[in-house]
């Protein structure tokens, strides 16, 4: 099928794009994905995004914007809810309405609604009217789904051992064609910090100054949400009087107390986005249960597109430089 | 829901305000022997004791609710009754967080909560409850009065809304307002309730009235979040203010309808939803949670009626109401309708909000005179 399909390396690029990628490749679909994150994008998108938006959703507009004029359809699901007990932030239910609103001549949109909640909009029939708007037969879409809900699953599974997204992905670097060996990341020999938040923040390396790989440059072991199973982040969630109904954030703030409980870590750092909704309430959450953990060195750090670098490296520095002083009295130094 | 106490204690109830909601319940449940303990309105102290304990990132409502709370628990309240919820707005986590913070502060108290908020009969089990009621079908009746009660409460500001812009004496309209909601505020029966209707609608009606055309005011709507556009400490008194400076003030979104709504209490009264989904299509094809299917249908339908344009109010960080932001911009940009958003936290200052309201009030006279 000769047709161009537009995905963005923003917002739930970091946690979906296997299933989408195997998807559009089944349906044989070219897939374009905007560039990582760069100066122009941000530009643009700041300038698109106007109002009170968070900077993932900005840095998003930014993202379609680099698309344009590259692509026969843009793919912006509108992700209304993963499960029946939960949703994602309003701002992802509204998202493909926002993009059109934000932007002009937009192509075409292949915008499926999931939504767990209600039947016949779960991710099988979504991907299906996928399919058949774009004309595929129904044997190939079947075929397709299948194949991209078990690359999904072994994405997962990749992320659960302690592999970052990225690496599981597999995205081949420009002009090679075999895609780089997925890399493990934990070693459990080195000191343990763990880091919160959204994918979209804790992944995206323009963004966030490439905080992951900084921590990790200072002789650190650097552990995710995406780490934990599902499972476990569940069990942690059953100890609120009720449980946090934002997918995403009911699984950083499980993860966060599996963490937290299994007393291992040495350092834990919150980053969010300014004026972000959901992290608002789970970082006082956190917060309140992090203080039971005293005197563990807890930094938390929020972004938006005013944030230099400079600051960022100071702030690390000393955490860092606190977590190390920490370890160095606890063997008697 | 099942409220539980220590052995010995009174049930002394509070419910953080959300508009006049006090005056459909308050008394109602006093005369039937429960100890209700109403906060002050909202005001700079609540928003001061709130923000201190709040995360810095809640909106404005739960930083409001917050202080409500501690004044409420000060005066000796110790049940705190709420509304939960399943999101996608932070509305019901609000009780989960609010309790953890005032349990981690100390104050002792029951938070009772209920996560069904869209039937009415969890409602009425509640009010059964706690007023120890035994039939239903008087628990429905004490329901009934209070909706009813809320409704003629909306009414009375609908009137003050008409008749404020044209008020010979300034104030007219706010002090009979204010004398209506009195009269409401003293029925206990449903008979008197009508009379007290009645009265009130000739307060409204014997207020003299400048000779000025109607026609030649601007007619402004008002659509947004509703704890925001309820609740006039929060939004700088937005309804009086454009109405005093000679603006017609119809809104979006009312409390009543809004629980009419959620209750399916009367469902043959008009569903704004319904409504503004239709008519939000092509902007907005999905709820983004919260008022932002209101807010955008409500502004499209204030532009095809005619109106000069529209004041959009939120509390900083709304996420329902950011998307409806962003999309509203395009509204105004294809209808060519003015639409003023307020963004409303902590910090806002009332000086700030006049300066842009009038601005704004210039704009649409210019706008009408020039057709």
């Amino acid at each position: 099928m000769d047709v161009r399909i537009g995905i963005t390396r923003s917002l739930l690029f970091y946690h979906y794009f296997p299933l989408w990628r195997a998807f559009f490749q089944g349906l044989g679909t070219e897939i374009v994905l905007s560039p990582p994150t760069n100066r122009l994008i941000l530009e643009r998108g700041m300038r698109l995004g106007a109002g009170d938006l968070c900077l993932p959703m900005k840095v998003h507009l930014g993202h379609v914007e680099s698309l344009k004029g590259k692509i026969d359809f843009l793919f912006l699901p509108r992700l209304v809810s993963f499960s029946a007990d939960t949703y994602l932030c309003p701002k992802f239910l509204g998202l493909p309405d926002f993009v059109k609103a934000a932007i002009e001549d937009l192509p075409p949109l292949l915008a499926p609604c999931f939504n767990a909640k209600v039947p016949g909009k779960g991710i099988h029939e979504g991907l299906r009217k996928v399919g058949i708007s774009l004309e595929a037969d129904q044997k190939r879409i079947g075929a397709s789904i299948g194949e991209a809900v078990a690359s999904q699953r072994r994405f997962e599974e990749l992320l659960q051992e302690g592999c970052s997204p990225l690496s599981a992905m597999r995205l081949p670097d420009a002009g090679k064609e075999e895609p780089p060996e997925v890399q493990r990341v934990p070693r459990p020999e080195l000191p343990l910090i763990v880091i919160l938040g959204h994918p979209y923040n804790l992944y995206d390396e323009f963004l966030n100054f490439d905080l992951l790989k900084q921590v990790s440059g200072w002789g650190f072991a650097v552990q995710t949400p995406e780490m934990i199973s599902p499972e476990r982040a569940e069990e942690k969630n059953a100890l609120f009087r009720k449980k946090i109904y934002w997918s995403l954030t009911r699984h950083i703030v499980g993860a966060a107390l599996y963490f937290l409980h299994s007393r291992r870590v040495e350092g834990m750092i919150f980053i969010s986005s300014f004026g972000c909704g959901p992290d608002s309430f789970s970082k006082d959450l956190i917060d309140r249960r992090v203080k039971a953990f005293y005197p563990l060195p807890y930094l938390s750090l929020i972004f938006d597109e005013h944030t230099s670098q400079t600051g960022l490296q100071t702030r690390l520095e000393a955490f860092l430089d606190m977590v190390q002083a920490r370890r160095m009295r606890a063997v008697g130094h | 829901m099942a409220i539980s106490f220590q052995a010995g204690e009174s049930l002394k109830i509070t419910v953080p305000h959300m508009g006049r909601i006090d005056l459909a319940y308050a008394r109602v449940l006093e005369r039937r022997g429960v100890t209700v303990i109403v906060p002050p309105r909202p005001n700079a102290r609540s928003l001061k004791l709130g923000s201190q304990v709040s995360p810095e990132f809640a909106c404005l409502p739960f930083k409001l609710n917050m202080g409500n709370m501690m004044e409420a628990l000060e005066m000796g309240a110790n049940t705190i009754l709420t509304y939960g919820g399943c999101g996608p707005c932070r509305f019901g986590y609000y009780s989960c967080l609010q309790e953890e913070i005032l349990k981690d502060l100390g104050y002792q108290f029951v938070m009772g909560t209920t996560d069904d908020p869209d039937r009415m009969s969890s409602t009425i089990a509640t009010i059964r409850e706690i007023t120890g009621i035994r039939s239903r079908w008087e628990g429905f009746r004490v329901f009934y009065f209070m909706m009813k009660r809320l409704s003629a409460a909306d009414e009375a500001r609908k009137l003050s809304h008409r008749v404020r812009p044209r008020e010979r004496e300034r104030g007219a309209a706010t002090e009979a307002y204010q004398r209506a909601l009195a009269l409401i505020d003293a029925t206990s029966t449903l008979k008197e309730l009508r009379r007290a209707r009645r009265k009130m609608r000739r307060l409204f009606s014997s207020i003299p009235l400048t000779s000025d055309g109607k026609s030649s005011a601007v007619k402004i709507g008002i659509v947004g979040e509703l704890f925001m556009v309820e609740e006039p400490n929060a939004n700088f008194e937005l309804e009086r203010k454009l109405g005093e400076m000679g603006a017609y003030v119809e809104r979006g979104i009312w409390l009543s309808e809004w629980l009419n709504e959620r209750f399916h209490f009367e469902p043959w009264k008009s569903a704004r939803t319904k409504r503004a989904q239709r008519l939000a299509r092509g902007y907005l094809e999905h709820s983004a949670g919260g008022e932002s299917l209101i807010s955008v249908g409500g502004a499209v339908d204030f532009a095809r009626k005619g109106y000069d344009g529209v004041v959009h109010v939120m509390p900083f960080t709304c996420m329902p109401e950011i998307v409806a932001q962003g999309i509203l911009t395009r509204v105004s940009r294809d209808l060519s309708f003015p639409i003023l958003t307020l963004i409303i936290d902590e910090h806002t200052g009332d000086a700030g909000i006049n300066t842009r309201l009038e601005a704004f009030v210039d704009l649409l006279r210019a706008r009408k005179r020039t057709g």
